[in-house]
């Protein structure tokens, strides 16, 4: 569904991405919680890759992670609260036996140990410790059964084992936990707009471009109590923001829609840019519809704040390389070129031509090898007998193919724009800036779960 | 291709024919029957042939359609249509296969049918076969319009006959008594060639009026009056039209869009012909002109020339089918533009505001114009011309603005004789005063014209008073040919002969929208072998990138076509910069098309050099912050369709009958020194910061 377009934006993708998690802990028996986040990363893995550019599913799936490994560790703690005392001589031993045996992790039981015990902070790094902890654990097992050194060990060891059939009791709060986790997702979109009233006063001048849900209800929000102007620019070639500027001037808002090309010219006189985003990278970047860093840059120039309006599902943990071209979506180029159009230009040097129709209008994806191709001087003296309108729907000869001038119209569907440019973040949870975004990061997924797919093959 | 005045014969008939037959597609058809078709074909300045199929269609279809949407009026146009068929016959030119109904369409009064052609002719336009001449689409397009800009008055006739609206009675019978009024007018004006230059005034009276006459004293004296009345009425009564007129208005812009796409290729060759005419003698420049107009695309001094034309064949004589359609051809345009322009209220919500300083948009019309200027006789048809195209766009870019303006005001100064007792520098002055303020009505000078039109002044101011006035005509057309050669042409070619070195092999170019300049750079490097490959940057609504797509296409050139949305990513490949301006203010601001800023920021922030291509005579002492101070607002209307896009189209106009939403084009936008690299002009490569330098070193010699 994903592949063919059938779902598009996130929170749709999000809340359907959920379900199937729920589903799946739901139906499936798992022996313990190890399985359950194996089997839950397969999967997460698999609706990935169907769309990589949709960043927020892997987001839900380590959301979903988190919540298992959590209970386990939950679970993993009680046992430690039940027999405190063994616990600690437990941790204790192991250090002992770690410091013996290891000592590449010589300090980490230590740290893990405190947190063990201070189950509400289960956060952040001490999430990964204890994780780490756990499996080295494990191992600790087969080192202690090889050395016969510590009772204790061992008996760390075997708790894990019983773990399997109380998982049962678990999984439901997982289920829980999703359940929550898909409650929140519906209510992002009112937890952010009610923020609205806080960002805008009155007689301000709103710019944004192309449609989102959220900075429209979030204006709509607003304007009930405020009287604001809002500027929104069109978005070509999707347009969107012809859809946006009607409900908006619907709902009662003073709008003006212009070209993009008037984006920079306006910035001079908006006071506030609102966008809507994509995607949250981890360094604080987002990656928005196309057209926004544009915006981005301009609101920089003229000093205007860029808030980008956000909800925290769609906080990847990735950071961006070459995010123009790794998160990016193409688009038809139709939508950004006619073939008419192109039909017309290249039928005015078609004078005399006999040839078929040889028109090389490359798919965007290929943006790099095309232009490889030809090399449009060498026809220049010869305007190339033969380009015609794809309409005709001949096959080109491959002689003729070779010597004209290509024509590319790339329809990349989404910008990156860096977390210098903006300003603040508005989320379900609150307002953030760039640099926080990594604590928050910290606060919502598992650190193991960053790369779904290096994973698993362990 | 003129007829003068006096020689009328038949062939010099076919060629009017064929022009208002262009413009009223099925109107004129059995003339056509009866007339030789080859010959007119043969005859005609442009080769206009009428598909077969749009020929028979849109008649009957519009019988058909006016049928069921005019029945509230069959008596009128049937009676109409009988009185129409004796003028015919005293021609010998009936056509019986069209019969009552086809006459009916074809006059004046019937206009109701014609109306309700508009929506058909539409349909028909698109028939015929693609091997047609491209023009045919656009002829079948710009009748469209017109057709649907009719029906207000169709509507007014309507409720005229059936007495439904006082109101319109009202106007009716106001514009009938205008009517016969200047029947006797038109009439006395025929008997003796009269000035054209008398006509422009009352454009619209001049244009029915000359139609009516011809075929009143055929007709029973009361239907010919009610004839007239009725094309009368979209004038006259103001008032009344706009209850109609918003009805259809809306199909009416549509069309009127569709058409002034289309016009563009054919706008040049109708202004060519003009101009090929006008080299004659100016009242024969005239009459050509009006038969552009008529057809449509330009609407220049139709006025006269239609008048003008009347006289002529009334003369000679001939028709008066033929008299009448091209009153009602020259008639259709400016209502047309009349209507759009009063369709659509004030501009934008935030237009209004922000932008009040700025000179709104407005459509501008023949008739808009003629009742603003009191004494457009004052002003030269030529000016008139130009002012037009300025308005519908179809002289555009600082360059080609400029250089039109220049020959112009060359044609004025060479027309112009002093008036006794009047000194030459000081009376054309004025009279160049009156022009330019005339031409500020279509358009915002650019600064490229203000240059220029400052350069004149102190031309004429210069003039020795001494000296005769021909000689001193001559000078000053020497001085502004020379103007344009040096400050354009030359500067043109030491640019491009600059800026051409900095294309070099494996070079990824950035350009957006049109420039002149521009293009002429990356095609002299494709000339000269140089391997690289161009993104070529378009914006709406002008779309000015397809252009340049277009030129670069032609040169051999391969290229990435994105819209501006997509800068961000195509940035990232590219090597330079190219843009073009449409002034330098001095403090190193460029003025370009809106989005050139956009674009030289989004290459600033990755390092890209951005090199403005820019002739010095476009250089302002001027200075701008920001692209709100100075801009020019384009017409709101173009942003609310996407060619091609019928569905979003349709999102937005429903959009805009909220009084809450608001459209605003901006033009031009100002890009901030910083992001400009260097601005190559004739002088050579210069920073940004040292555009003072130059308009000094210029001022001073």
């Amino acid at each position: 569904m994903l592949r063919r377009r059938q779902i598009e934006g996130s929170m749709p993708t999000c809340k359907r991405t959920a379900e199937i998690m729920r589903l799946m802990v739901t139906n499936q028996k798992y022996a313990d919680a190890d399985s359950l986040i194996d089997e839950i990363r397969a999967v997460g893995h698999k609706i990935q890759s169907a769309k990589p550019s949709e960043l927020a599913i892997g987001n839900i799936v380590r959301r979903v992670l988190h919540i298992v490994r959590e209970e386990a560790q939950q679970e993993a703690a009680e046992h430690g609260d039940e027999d405190e005392d063994d616990e600690q001589a437990s941790h204790s031993g192991q250090h002992e036996s770690n410091t013996r045996s290891q000592g590449m992790v010589g300090s980490r039981p230590s740290f893990a140990h405190n947190r063990a015990i201070s189950l509400s902070n289960l956060l952040d790094v001490g999430m990964g410790d204890v994780e780490l902890f756990e499996k080295m654990d494990k191992r600790q097992g087969v080192v202690a059964a090889d050395n016969a050194i510590d009772a204790e060990s061992l008996n760390s060891s075997m708790r894990r084992k019983p773990k399997g059939a109380p998982q049962w009791k678990r999984k439901q709060q997982v289920i829980e936990a999703i359940n929550e986790l898909i409650e929140e997702l519906d209510n992002i979109q009112t937890s952010i707009t009610i923020q609205g009233v806080e960002h805008i006063h009155a007689k301000e001048v709103i710019l944004t471009l192309g449609l989102s849900d959220t900075t429209f209800h979030f204006l709509k929000e607003a304007s009930k109590k405020r009287d604001f102007q809002v500027i929104v620019a069109e978005g070509c070639p999707r347009y969107d923001g012809r859809v946006m500027a009607k409900k908006l001037s619907e709902s009662g808002v003073q709008t003006t829609l212009i070209a993009d090309s008037a984006v920079f010219a306006m910035m001079a006189r908006a006071n506030k840019v609102l966008v809507g985003a994509h995607a949250v990278l981890a360094n604080g970047g987002v990656i928005c519809p196309c057209g926004i860093n544009m915006v981005a840059l301009a609101a920089r120039k003229h000093s205007v704040p860029f808030v980008v309006l956000v909800g925290l599902h769609k906080l990847s943990p990735l950071f961006p390389h070459d995010p123009d071209l790794v998160y990016n979506d193409f688009r038809s180029p139709a939508d950004v070129l006619d073939y008419d159009v192109l039909a017309e230009a290249f039928s005015h040097h078609l004078e005399g031509a006999s040839g078929g129709a040889s028109w090389s209008q490359q798919p965007a994806t290929t943006a790099a090898s095309a232009p490889a191709t030809t090399s449009g001087t060498g026809s220049s003296t010869v305007p190339a007998a033969s380009h015609h309108g794809a309409p005709t729907g001949k096959q080109p000869p491959a002689a003729t193919f070779q010597c004209g001038p290509i024509v590319h119209a790339p329809n990349p569907a989404f910008d990156y724009v860096p977390p210098h440019l903006i300003s603040l973040f508005v989320t379900d949870m609150g307002g953030y800036t760039p640099s926080y975004v990594y604590r928050l990061l910290a606060e919502f997924y598992d650190r193991n779960d960053y790369l779904l797919s290096k994973q698993l093959g362990m | 291709m003129n007829p003068p005045p006096g020689a009328v014969g038949p062939k010099s008939g076919p060629a009017f024919q064929v022009v208002g037959f262009h413009v009223e597609g099925a109107f004129n058809s059995p003339v056509i029957s009866t007339l030789d078709g080859p010959d007119v074909g043969a005859s005609s300045p442009v080769p206009v042939i009428i598909p077969p199929s749009f020929q028979n269609t849109a008649p009957a279809k519009a019988a058909v359609d006016g049928g069921s949407a005019m029945l509230q009026e069959p008596a009128a146009s049937v009676s109409i249509g009988g009185a129409i068929l004796p003028s015919q016959g005293t021609q010998g030119s009936v056509d019986t296969q069209r019969g009552v109904s086809e006459g009916g369409l074809a006059l004046t009064s019937a206009e109701g049918i014609v109306s309700e052609t508009s929506i058909t002719t539409k349909g028909t336009g698109q028939l015929p076969p693609s091997s047609m001449p491209k023009m045919i689409h656009d002829a079948a397009r710009s009748e469209a319009i017109h057709a649907g800009i009719l029906k207000p008055a169709e509507e007014l006739s309507a409720s005229y006959t059936s007495e439904i609206s006082t109101m319109s009675t009202l106007s009716g019978q106001m514009s009938m008594g205008t009517a016969a009024h200047t029947q006797e007018f038109s009439s006395s004006t025929m008997m003796r060639e009269t000035n054209p230059a008398h006509a422009p005034s009352h454009p619209s009276h001049h244009k029915h009026l000359a139609a009516p006459p011809p075929a009143a004293p055929e007709l029973q004296g009361s239907d010919a009056t009610s004839a007239s009345g009725h094309p009368q009425g979209p004038t006259s009564g103001k008032a009344v039209l706009s209850r109609a007129e918003r009805r259809a208005v809306q199909e009416a812009q549509r069309a009127a869009k569709a058409a002034s796409k289309a016009g563009g290729p054919q706008t040049s060759k109708a202004g060519a012909e003009a101009a090929a005419a006008k080299t004659g003698k100016t009242p024969a420049g005239g009459s050509e002109a009006g038969a552009a107009g008529a057809k449509g695309k330009e609407r220049p001094p139709p006025p006269s020339s239609a008048a003008k034309l009347e006289t002529q064949r009334q003369d000679s004589g001939l028709s008066n089918i033929i008299p009448t359609s091209e009153g009602h051809a020259a008639l259709k345009p400016s209502l047309s533009v009349k209507k759009t322009g009063t369709g659509r209220g004030g501009v934008s919500l935030a237009s209004a505001e922000m932008f009040s300083h700025l000179q709104q948009y407005k459509k501008v019309s023949v008739s808009m114009l003629c009742s603003q200027h009191k004494d457009t006789s004052a002003i030269h048809p030529a000016v008139l011309q130009l002012g037009l195209q300025y308005a519908d766009g179809s002289i555009s870019g600082a360059n080609a603005r400029c250089v039109a303006m220049m020959h112009t005001l060359c044609q004025v100064i060479e027309d112009y004789v002093t008036p006794d007792g009047k000194s030459l520098s000081r009376d054309l002055t004025q009279q160049i005063n009156t022009i330019i303020t005339f031409l500020v009505e279509c358009r915002t000078l650019s600064v490229s014209m203000g240059n220029a039109i400052k350069f004149v002044k102190l031309k004429l101011s210069k003039v020795d008073p001494s000296k005769p006035e021909v000689n001193a005509k001559a000078d000053l057309i020497q001085d502004i040919s020379d103007y344009i050669n040096a400050r354009i042409y030359i500067a043109d070619s030491y640019i491009v002969a600059a800026a051409v070195n900095k294309v070099v092999d494996g070079d990824v170019i950035l350009t957006f929208a049109y420039s002149h300049v521009v293009a002429a750079v990356l095609k002299e490097a494709a000339m000269r072998n140089t391997d690289f490959r161009v993104v070529v940057v378009d914006a709406r609504p002008e779309n000015e990138g397809r252009q340049m797509l277009q030129k670069l296409l032609e040169a051999g050139v391969s290229c990435t076509y994105i819209h501006l949305t997509a800068i961000s990513y195509a940035m990232r490949e590219v090597t330079k910069v190219f843009l073009g301006a449409a002034a330098v203010m001095s403090n190193g601001t460029v003025m370009g098309r809106a989005g050139s800023a956009s674009v030289a920021m989004v290459a600033h922030d990755l390092s890209k050099p951005v090199m403005i291509c820019c002739e010095s005579y476009k250089f302002h002492e001027r200075v701008q912050l920001d692209s709100i101070t100075h801009n020019e607002l384009g017409d709101p209307d173009a942003l609310a369709s996407v060619t091609g896009r019928p569905d979003i189209t349709t999102v937005s106009l429903v959009g805009q009958d909220q009084t809450r939403m608001g459209l605003l084009n901006l033009k031009y936008d100002a890009m901030p020194a910083e992001y400009v690299t260097m601005i190559v002009t004739e002088f050579g490569s210069i920073p940004p910061t040292s555009v003072p330098v130059i308009l000094r070193e210029r001022q001073e010699t």
